[in-house]
């Protein structure tokens, strides 16, 4: 029934073998203590839930800024060359494009353009029935006209005059944007002015000029101001603090069921994967709701000041990679700070669970 | 034939508090032979349970040695006391210490999980001993579930997971009523019968000390004396209308 141990010499060539370090089973523990105290978990969850939340609504509200700094100046580049082209292929200059090349490469602008005329034509249909006979002569006139512009020959004509309407557009958009923005960088400078400590070395709290190569992304942590960057830390130092002392708590309580483990021949890496398991996997589901916290916050702050502008920008590289990161910054956060407080539970000895004494 | 499953020899504890010294055992020799029933007895500050954490593998000695199986416990790195906690030893507290998230079958299959027995062994195995020890309908039953009779039952279920040859109890008795306790003490005296394996038990409980094959004294951190049983005369007596 029972092996019978010669030596130890032969109990260690055994030993690596059969002591079982089995994760399902620690993650099952893990699991079962999470449930155990499951309002406790939510309270420390939620602590990850709003440090990870202000650090993505930081991130993303940075974003936003950059993409609406460089979006519209992106279009208007992209117009420019447009316009350009079709103006020299009307002009005939030398080198200019063939018409159909123009045509077909510029199909969608072409089609919005034609959809566009359409629906004027639509309307002032629609009015001539309510107008007076004069103002009907008037409509029915500009409708002609209009039908005039959609002939096949017209069609460069009325791409050029489409692109410089989107033009005007775009350069209307940029400028009320840009004057939203420059308020929005003199809130900012002018709260980075205020009492910073000395040691601060004197960064930049404008953002920096919007580059026309800039893809957005990944640019979108220049535009930080000192002040986001330091309340960040500070709130992720905060959230550890919290997480390190709940999990100081919890294998405080469980000394009894930590050294009746170890008595049953649990090692010690047994030990500190159950601690390090348990403060994952609640930093793991925090983390996911602080990064859908954060950006809904962030979107809904940034539609009250720019509108819907805010949706035609949306920089969804950016915004992705700043969840990423998020992600990164709560898993390691919740795993980090469960070391010590595993290691603690490990370094329990066994004769901790036999401490009724008389 | 009978071998030293146990051997101390000369076990000196001291621990020092600040400036203060306090000498829990003052050089203690035993021998506890394979199969025996042992019960340690002594008045509280005796060094009972010092002895009892030495005898178990749960500490070590200042001076002196202990040899489980001829293995001095000293030399055994972390590695090796997990093993042999795994698989020698069985341990029974007085605050049953059953893991209070995990049914009670999962609680007598975590040992063996340790041990390396796969899932389905590991349960089969746990449902036998459940049964052997009288609980065959109630292994999904949580700890709060059970009566601390049942409960204690579970911890010997699941100190009995892996065949230890020892099985260490720590005032098994101490929180069950005289009834419960009488019965716990049956189990344990038939499992020592019908496995072979050796009990040790420091306890106060009087009702072990018939079911014990000796029975050490201890007084002031040494060994009073060293009673066998048929030397005892016992007079337990019990009220009118429990067993």
């Amino acid at each position: 029934m029972n092996e019978r141990q010669a030596s130890p010499k032969n109990a260690q060539a055994r030993i690596g073998k059969q002591i079982m370090l089995p994760w399902s089973k620690a993650f099952e523990i893990a699991m079962r203590s999470i449930r155990v105290r499951f309002w406790r978990s939510m309270i420390t969850m939620s602590s990850i839930v709003l440090a990870i939340a202000f650090l993505m609504s930081i991130w993303t509200s940075t974003a936003f800024v950059a993409a609406l700094a460089l979006g519209p100046q992106r279009d208007l580049d992209a117009l420019k060359a447009k316009l350009g082209v079709v103006r020299a292929a009307l002009e005939g200059r030398t080198g200019a494009r063939p018409k159909p090349a123009l045509e077909r490469d510029y199909a969608a602008d072409l089609a919005a353009a034609r959809a566009r005329t359409r629906e004027a034509i639509a309307e002032k249909q629609k009015a001539i029935d309510s107008a007076t006979s004069d103002e009907a002569r008037k409509l029915t006139g500009d409708i002609q006209a209009l039908e005039a512009e959609l002939a096949p020959g017209k069609a460069l004509q009325l791409l050029h005059d489409y692109l410089a309407e989107r033009r005007r557009e775009t350069e209307d958009r940029k400028g009320r944007l840009d004057a939203i923005l420059q308020q929005e960088r003199a809130g900012a400078a002018a709260d980075a002015q205020a009492p910073e400590s000395p040691k601060e070395a004197p960064k930049a709290d404008e953002p920096p000029p919007a580059r026309a190569s800039a893809s957005g992304l990944g640019t979108f942590l220049s535009y930080m101001t000192a002040t986001d960057k330091w309340l960040a830390v500070l709130a992720l130092l905060v959230c550890f603090v919290g997480i390190v002392n709940a999990m100081f708590m919890t294998v405080q309580e469980r000394f009894r069921e930590i050294g009746t483990m170890k008595c049953l021949g649990a090692l010690d890496a047994f030990i500190v994967k159950i601690f390090l398991i348990e403060s994952t996997a609640l930093g793991f589901v925090g983390t996911v709701f602080g990064i859908f916290v954060g950006m809904a916050l962030s979107v809904v702050r940034q539609w009250f000041v720019y509108g819907w502008a805010t949706f035609t920008y949306f920089p969804i590289g950016s915004v992705a990679i700043a969840a990423l990161l998020a992600a990164f910054v709560g898993l390691v956060l919740s795993a980090g700070a469960a070391i010590l407080p595993a290691r603690n539970a490990a370094r329990m000895e066994p004769v901790e669970a036999m401490r009724i004494e008389e | 034939m009978q071998q030293n499953i146990v051997r101390t020899r000369d076990v000196t504890k001291v621990y020092k508090m600040g400036k203060i010294e306090v000498h829990a055992l003052r050089g203690v020799d035993l021998e506890i032979r394979a199969g025996e029933y042992i019960s340690i007895m002594g008045p509280s500050g005796s060094g009972k349970s010092t002895l009892f954490n030495m005898v178990g593998g749960l500490d070590k000695p200042t001076a002196g040695k202990v040899y489980i199986e001829e293995v001095d416990v000293a030399q055994l790195d972390a590695y090796e006391l997990a093993w042999l906690r795994c698989r020698k030893i069985g341990y029974i507290f007085q605050t049953f210490n059953i893991i209070p998230v995990m049914t009670a079958l999962e609680n007598v299959t975590l040992p063996m999980v340790f041990a390396g027995l796969t899932t389905d062994e590991a349960r089969d195995k746990g449902v036998e001993l459940l049964k052997r020890v009288g609980l065959g309908d109630r292994f999904s039953h949580k700890p709060f579930e059970l009566s601390g009779g049942q409960q204690q039952r579970v911890a010997i279920a699941r100190a009995m997971a892996n065949d230890p040859s020892l099985i260490l109890a720590d005032e098994p008795t101490g929180n069950l009523d005289i009834k419960t306790g009488t019965e716990i003490i049956g189990l344990l005296q038939q499992l020592n019968q019908e496995n072979g394996v050796t009990i040790i038990s420091a306890t106060h409980d009087h009702k072990m000390l018939s079911a014990s094959n000796r029975i050490v004294w201890i007084r002031d951190g040494k060994v009073d004396r060293i009673e066998e049983r048929r030397d005892l005369k016992i007079e337990v007596g019990t009220i009118e209308g429990e067993a």
